[in-house]
């Protein structure tokens, strides 16, 4: 009897838990309060990365305000021994433009079974002439 | 002889009549005995370094103990890890990480590229690049400003947004989320929903009320 009052307690608990991020439904992301730290010229940015067979394509974007120019270095990365990270060979591309939003997508072909990801490397200028760099990585992917 | 010579006396008559029983050879116990006073004295030693907790007690302190380990793990994780209308946005250092809540039977691969199809005034499209996953659409006007239409398969869909507030917001029937990601210098708004089939998003340098209606008119 005491074993199942403990588990419906354990029970109600987890459930309880398990709720509270519903109650956060209509929250908003963090305010911009000037506390938490947050990107300087970049608005967003994302990187991709996608398979078929053993064919990885590469997809980065990024977005910044008042910006004139965004290099973007993207680097297919795979995991190694210990979970280290190495770059694959040949499979680095830089892409500059002179706008306030860049794309770029590449292919890297002939990749071996592991666990691959992309770096996507964005250096952002904007009209004051001040730079930002951020890194956004893909999620990680298996092949 | 006073009072104390005769004190005296009877001490020491006394000590040499029991000094014999002062010193009596040690006793031995037989090794049953011995192990029962070990576990006596054993016993006694335990109840007096810890006072003994009622059984029934112990385990529902141990039960709270671990319940309120348990909410304030998921406290954390909910403050966190945050759901907007149809998102899950998690927090990172400098940014927040958006995802698409409900992915169950969207499709896999972008199947047709949705389009602005009316433009704000003087806007060209610019560069798009497409994959199976993902499609981006840009469109500058000769002062550089942008809006940007991206559409991702649900599953994809991973991006970083500024730390920026964010509201929950109603594209056509679609739950969304609107962004402000103005500057001092610019006025940047950005909206993303979930138009059922994939996760739409839409930054431009424009006004709340113009990007969210320029969003209800994307189509394929």
């Amino acid at each position: 009897m005491k074993s199942f009052v403990t588990q419906k307690v354990f029970a109600a608990a987890i459930a309880a838990s398990l709720a509270s991020p519903a109650a956060y439904a209509a929250a908003a992301m963090p305010a911009d309060n000037g506390v938490m730290p947050c990107y300087e010229i970049a608005t967003s940015a994302s990187s991709t990365l996608t398979f078929s067979s053993s064919t990885a394509t590469c997809y980065s974007r990024c977005t910044g305000a008042s910006t004139v120019s965004i290099t973007a270095v993207q680097t297919l990365q795979k995991e190694g021994l210990f979970w280290i990270w190495s770059d694959v060979d040949d499979a680095e591309w830089t892409k500059t433009v002179n706008v306030a939003s860049i794309v770029m997508s590449n292919t890297k072909s002939g990749l071996d079974s592991g666990t691959y990801r992309l770096k996507a490397e964005f250096t952002l200028t904007n009209s004051s002439g001040e730079t930002e760099t951020i890194t956004v990585y893909s999620s990680e992917k298996e092949i | 002889m006073d009072k104390y010579s005769l004190k005296s006396i009877l001490e020491q008559v006394c000590e040499d009549d029991f000094s014999e029983f002062s010193d009596p050879p040690r006793h031995k116990f037989r090794l049953k005995n011995r192990i029962r006073i070990r576990r006596i004295l054993s016993d006694i030693k335990r109840n007096s370094a810890a006072p003994a907790m009622p059984r029934r007690f112990s385990r529902r302190l141990v039960t709270a103990m671990l319940v309120v380990i348990l909410l304030a793990a998921m406290a954390i994780t909910a403050a966190a890890i945050l759901l907007l209308k149809g998102f899950i946005a998690k927090e990172n250092k400098d940014n927040t990480q958006l995802f698409a809540e409900n992915i169950a039977g969207a499709p896999t691969t972008i199947e047709e590229v949705y389009y602005i199809p009316e433009l704000p005034e003087g806007y060209e499209r610019g560069e798009c690049a497409v994959i199976d996953a993902c499609a981006c659409t840009m469109y500058f006007d000769e002062n550089g400003d942008f809006i940007i239409l991206d559409q991702y398969v649900k599953s994809e869909y991973d991006m970083h947004h500024d730390n920026n507030s964010a509201f929950s917001v109603v594209i056509g029937e679609h739950n969304g989320v609107y962004i402000d990601n103005s500057t001092d210098q610019q006025t940047i708004s950005c909206v993303i929903w979930d138009n059922g089939d994939y996760i739409i998003q839409l930054e431009g340098v424009l006004e709340k009320e113009d990007i969210i209606a320029l969003a209800k008119s994307v189509k394929l």
